[in-house]
């Protein structure tokens, strides 16, 4: 019999097409998660596991990816994001073609 | 003569465990109906309190479509408890909390989300459990 923590590991979620903006979802185990035409603008997403994850049409616009496990450039390349978009340190905004996010600030603030 | 007093004490004690194996079998007989009586009323309790789950569990549905606010976010408390008490109702609830921010009517501009919807994500977010990262 499983436990509840496993059991509750092998819940997948499925939010395609939900209006979550500002939620806060930081630390939740996304694996595997329907995050398709999400729109998770200015999200919360801090240490979230997002192995496997769909995020075909998300909107992570200004989202917080902070330490965020698993995320590739394959699954970031189909969603929706922009220079107030946080990502983790492994991801190289470049190859997004974001400017770094000093510089964006300093062209917004400008 | 010690022979007749071992003799009686033998019988005395056969005497003795023959009476104490018959009470045993009268005292079980006794208790057994009372044991299933016991048995059937918790059974029936269960039928009735998962019944009166069943109810909170369908007003709650409705509830979650209530204009007001107050009456969406009891619908969620109460959703809360039934999975918390009820693990066999765990994924119910969370399919049907999905299925609610999936329905697409939900709208709160750029403003922060209403209570409603911040706990909805918060049971979500407490449901799947810990991605074990260090941020």
């Amino acid at each position: 019999m499983l436990k509840s923590r496993d059991r509750a590991q092998t819940r997948t979620l499925d939010l395609h097409g939900a209006f979550v903006r500002r939620t806060d979802l930081s630390g939740a185990s996304l694996r595997g998660a329907n995050m398709t035409k999400v729109d998770a603008t200015n999200a919360v997403f801090r240490g979230a596991d997002f192995d496997g994850a769909l995020l075909n049409g998300a909107i992570l616009k200004g989202a917080d990816l902070t330490g965020a496990k698993n995320l590739t450039l394959e699954q970031l390349s189909h969603a929706i994001i922009d220079s107030q978009t946080t990502l983790p340190a492994y991801i190289d905004r470049h190859k997004l073609g974001l400017l770094p996010i000093d510089e964006s600030i300093k062209i917004h603030g400008q | 003569m010690t022979a007749w007093v071992a003799f009686s004490e033998l019988l005395r004690n056969v005497a003795l465990t023959i009476a104490a194996i018959v009470g045993a079998i009268l005292a079980w007989r006794q208790l057994s109906p009372a044991a299933v009586q016991a048995k059937s009323a918790n059974a029936q309790a269960e039928l009735a309190r998962r019944a009166h789950v069943t109810e909170l569990f369908n007003r709650a549905v409705g509830q979650l479509r209530d204009p007001n606010l107050e009456v969406r976010l009891a619908a969620i408390y109460v959703l809360r408890e039934v999975a918390k008490d009820f693990p066999d109702l765990s994924n119910p609830v969370f399919e049907l909390l999905q299925a609610y921010l999936r329905a697409g009517r939900i709208d709160y501009g750029d403003e922060d989300p209403p209570i409603d919807i911040r706990e909805i994500v918060k049971m979500l977010r407490s449901r799947l459990g810990e991605s074990d990262a260090e941020i």
